[in-house]
């Protein structure tokens, strides 16, 4: 499976985290307590309708530009390697945070027996849950999320408990091949997301290989790769390059 | 600029914006930045001349006059001369099948309407023709001595990349400053990004309200914050101030639950490439007539930027970089793989609550045109009905903005929405 080893590195990882002392908590959805219930009445909108959060009205922000920000969903065949029901929270929760914007990692595993007949591209939409929890928007983008809390959410105890619960409710709910959900957030610092931008990338990569047999199913010719990296052609493009930038540089050189 | 604003004139006939007194403002911005070469012309001042809008920030920093040529030719093909210049560069070229907007652009550096620059930047991007008018410029005779600098985009965006095109910003900054006799100091391209980040932010805001069923914010005002923020006062307080009032206003309308004013919002629709030159003949009508709402075009599309890191000289460098390859429209979707162009598309799509999607395929975007059956597939699979126009954004000898109207209004109605 291609994102096994990926998840085994992230549980590792997590695991040095909690060993150099930082703090690391653990829920299980399955088992909610009555206050939580209580909560999740009334953060999760069924009636799902894009949310707006004003600055104004902003407790904090998750992820934005300045902040760094990485969302990625993985899949396996494997059950046994996910911790089905599982959210755990790397550093400050909602309430806890004393800075106007956190880092924001969210990392989503989903296994299932049935799940490679799925297209991941679907599988990778589960991730983006705006307008499903009162006074939390997701500004979605492609590769990062940055999302949003208001002030009247984080005083009444909107949690990563609960949006977590919530992703994991709605890729179950939503997807039948879906048996199993872990999710993990991460708020410590953009450092402790450089593994998590590493995966993102051998992601970006499998996407890409993705799409291109999509097409190809579809009936498009592609003599070419998806990605520059593995292109049968990049020889040849990094040799025209090559010699586009000697040309440039040397013009440029006069005038220096 | 006369020109300009006499066939502008002409067209807003019928045509009611919202917020006109910031429309007036933002017209400011460009006479101001008109009168500013005017003034370095005449002063003989460093002017640079742009083919592209990376780095605007060291305009604006270092406090020299500026031109963009895009701009430059939006305007010139706005105005009467547009065809003429049109037909003249298509001449010159040999070639009709070229980007109006390009084969505007060699007519107007034969018809000398560019302004002298003192100093002359092309880039490797957004396209091939752009760089073809690049080349033009560097070869033309009465300008063979002006100091010019390409800066050279990487196609891929990974770190190694971004590390070189950083190299390359700072070689162009290194450029202006030797053909200016300006020296920038450190402390200063840091307080103009910082004033430019919070123009970023600002343009974020605006476009969250997008979401808002009814949309408060009208179809230019997306793409006029772009033109604010990157191309006419970027990093400048002023702009700062102009796209904090627009935001505002927006805010307002959005806090009453009102939508465009005069305007009863039936569906929601977007127009994914640039807007045409004759666009006021269109949105408002579809706006008007059948209570189409456009939410968001190419350069109205706020993935959203990358904050400039203002902490290392290296940061700064690295995310001015970034924003420019990987977030400024067309060089982000025109510089990337097919998935950059179906993925923004669909983001918007769920995002915004968009029912219909138009790829207006201009004929000069061949990218696009290739393009176009890719992007059909994605939206048939997410479930939003799409169509092509197959128009040219820049000459309405093409495809009048009426046939645009009658092939918008046909895909409108076979969709199910009027």
């Amino acid at each position: 499976m291609e994102f096994d080893s990926n998840i085994l590195e992230i549980h590792n990882y997590i695991h040095a985290l909690s060993l150099k002392g930082v703090k690391i908590r653990k829920y299980n959805s399955s088992t909610t307590k009555k206050m939580l219930k209580e909560k999740l009445d009334y953060f999760v909108n069924y009636a799902q309708s894009p949310s707006i959060i004003l600055r104004d009205d902003t407790h904090v922000d998750l992820g934005d530009s300045q902040s760094g920000s990485c969302s990625i969903v993985i899949k396996t065949k494997t059950l046994p390697i996910i911790n089905d029901g599982r959210i755990t929270l790397v550093g400050p929760d909602i309430v806890e945070s004393t800075r106007k914007s956190l880092p924001f990692g969210q990392i989503m595993i989903v296994g299932g027996e049935k799940i490679d007949e799925l297209d991941y591209e679907y599988i990778y939409d589960i991730q983006y849950i705006d307008g499903w929890i009162r006074g939390y928007m997701v500004r979605s983008m492609y590769k990062n999320m940055w999302c949003r809390v208001n002030k009247d959410a984080a005083q009444k105890g909107l949690c990563f408990e609960i949006i977590g619960k919530t992703l994991i409710d709605l890729a179950k709910t939503n997807i039948n091949e879906i048996e199993s959900v872990e999710v993990i957030f991460i708020t410590t610092d953009q450092s402790d997301m450089q593994l998590l931008y590493n995966i993102d990338l051998s992601i970006e990569k499998f996407l890409k290989e993705n799409r291109k047999n999509q097409l190809k199913n579809d009936g498009y010719e592609i003599d070419c790769g998806f990605d520059c990296q593995t292109c049968v052609d990049k020889e040849t493009c990094d040799r025209i390059r090559e010699a586009w930038k000697d040309k440039i540089q040397k013009q440029n050189s006069d005038y220096q | 600029m006369e020109q300009y604003h006499k066939k502008k004139e002409k067209n807003v006939d019928g045509y009611i914006e919202s917020f006109p007194e910031l429309k007036e403002e933002l017209n400011r911005f460009i006479d101001d930045k008109a009168k500013r070469i005017l003034k370095a012309l005449k002063d003989g001042g460093p002017i640079l001349g742009g083919m592209n809008e990376t780095m605007p920030e060291v305009s604006t920093a270092l406090g020299i006059a500026s031109w963009f040529i895009a701009k430059i030719q939006g305007k010139v093909v706005a105005s009467d001369q547009g065809p003429d210049m049109i037909d003249r560069g298509g001449e010159m070229v040999d070639s009709n099948f070229m980007c109006s907007l390009i084969r505007a652009g060699f007519g107007m550096i034969e018809a000398e309407m560019l302004p002298r620059p003192s100093m002359l930047m092309a880039a490797t991007s957004p396209c091939d023709a752009n760089v073809m008018l690049g080349q033009a410029l560097f070869d033309y005779e009465p300008w063979k001595n002006i100091p010019r600098f390409i800066v050279d985009v990487p196609y891929e965006k990974t770190e190694e990349h971004m590390e070189y095109f950083a190299e390359q910003q700072r070689k162009l900054l290194a450029f202006i400053e030797k053909n200016s006799g300006k020296k920038l100091s450190l402390e200063r391209l840091k307080e103009v990004a910082e004033e430019s980040n919070k123009e970023f932010q600002l343009m974020q805001e605006l476009q969250d309200l997008k979401k808002a069923v009814p949309c408060p914010v009208q179809w230019n005002w997306g793409s006029d914050a772009y033109y604010v923020a990157r191309l006419l006062a970027p990093g400048d307080p002023e702009g700062t101030r102009f796209l904090e009032k627009l935001l505002h206003v927006h805010e307002e309308r959005y806090k009453k639950g009102l939508g465009v004013e005069g305007v009863e919002e039936k569906f929601r629709y977007i127009w994914f490439d640039v807007l045409p030159v004759f666009k006021n003949k269109i949105f408002y009508r579809v706006e008007q007539e059948f209570g189409g709402a456009m939410i968001m075009d190419l350069y109205a599309y706020n993935p959203p930027w990358t904050i400039i890191d203002t902490s290392t000289e290296e940061s700064m460098f690295r995310s001015f970089a970034r924003r420019y390859a990987a977030d400024n429209p067309m060089t982000r979707q025109a510089m990337a793989t097919m998935n950059m162009y179906t993925e923004d598309i669909k983001r918007i799509v769920q995002d915004f609550n968009i029912e219909a999607v138009i790829l207006p395929v201009h004929r000069g975007h061949k990218d696009v045109n290739a393009s176009s059956k890719i992007i059909r597939d994605m939206c048939k699979k997410i479930g939003v009905p799409f169509t092509t126009i197959g128009c040219d954004m820049f000459d309405e000898r093409y495809m009048s903005s009426e046939q645009i109207i009658d092939k918008m209004v046909l895909f409108f109605q076979s969709a199910g929405l009027i």
